[in-house]
């Protein structure tokens, strides 16, 4: 009988922490794509000290949640956001306008992709 | 390099710890379930064992829902018997009373030579002292000679009844409730095991 309870713990477990890295990360990536949105914004229109604010609060929120990030899902798709926030942030401080904000459109390609992973659909399945 | 000595501790315990719970059943004869468990678990704890990039729950989380659905599987077989011929498959009788059956040995692709070996294995030389000899599920081959009682079925197994069985044994209804109820048992339905040979030899246990 203990077995059985064992393993219905397990599965509890595995099911939360299933749900739980999901969530936590869907919602840092809808956070850094809505902070992205705004800084692509304001390079656009050349506000350059607003889109690096914004840059920046992305750099921080990454490297706060880096930890937790690095233990649920893989430690290479983390490094490589990680390194193209910190040269979107570069540019932006440069205010190089065309290649900061194609930097933005590949950062974005990795956090829909992160974003992606996460989903259950039959891409992601099979 | 301390990562990946601590990766591995690490598996190395979940896995013990994991199997421990499957059962002792897991680490003896393996059915076709439980061989699929094994392998996949192996190969599931080796990637993120060799690849520091790769999250150690990456591995974890698969090996404990393989866990869980080998638990739920065996509580299933557990309980419903065709559930445990579909998934185990069923014993398959090659030596009958003494008479090899070469259609059974057909469909098993069974050819003499695996059967003589065997045969050796259990300490038997000769096919002539065979008086049953039955491919068990887990692969292994359980082997009867003459002077043994011969084979014991399963004519009931957690109060229902194998009605194949009883015509095998050339049992009726009527003989089979006679049985039980000589045993103190009302009726099938309190009876946890029940077997029987082709002399009619009867080993009946109770449910509690």
């Amino acid at each position: 009988m203990s077995r059985y309870i064992t393993t219905f713990v397990i599965f509890i477990l595995t099911v939360s922490l299933t749900i739980y890295s999901s969530i936590y990360i869907k919602n840092h990536c809808k956070a850094l794509n809505s902070l992205m949105e705004e800084a692509e914004y304001f390079i656009e229109n050349s506000m350059y000290e607003n889109a690096e604010a914004a840059v920046l609060e992305a750099v921080k929120t990454t490297r706060q949640k880096r930890a937790v990030l690095c233990v649920l899902t893989n430690h290479d798709i983390i490094d490589n956001l990680s390194n193209n926030l910190v040269r979107t942030l570069s540019l932006t401080k440069n205010k190089e306008k065309a290649l900061a904000l194609s930097e933005i459109t590949v950062t974005r390609e990795i956090i829909d992709a992160i974003f992606d992973a996460q989903l259950l659909t039959v891409e992601n399945i099979f | 390099m301390a990562v990946l000595f601590i990766r591995t501790a690490l598996f190395y315990g979940a896995i013990v710890i994991f199997l421990r719970i499957m059962g002792k059943r897991q680490l003896g004869e393996l059915q076709p379930t439980e061989f699929a468990v094994t392998l996949l678990i192996a190969d599931l704890a080796a990637i993120p064992i060799q690849s520091g990039s790769i999250p150690v729950l990456n591995g974890l989380v698969p090996i404990a829902v393989l866990l869980v659905t080998e638990m739920f599987l065996s509580i299933l077989t557990l309980k419903f018997r065709k559930l445990r011929m579909i998934i185990s498959g069923h014993p398959m009788t090659i030596i009958k009373q003494g008479k090899i059956q070469q259609d059974v040995m057909k469909k098993l692709r069974f050819n003499t030579d695996d059967l003589l070996e065997e045969l050796r294995l259990q300490g038997v030389s000769d096919v002539g002292d065979v008086d049953y000899a039955v491919l068990e599920t887990n692969g292994k081959m359980s082997v009867f000679t003459n002077d043994q009682n011969g084979l014991f079925y399963s004519v009931i197994s957690d109060g229902k009844v194998d009605k194949k069985v009883m015509e095998n044994l050339n049992l009726t209804s009527r003989d089979l409730l006679r049985i039980v109820r000589s045993h103190g048992y009302t009726d099938e339905s309190r009876v946890f095991l029940m077997c029987m040979n082709q002399q009619h030899k009867v080993f009946i246990e109770g449910k509690q």
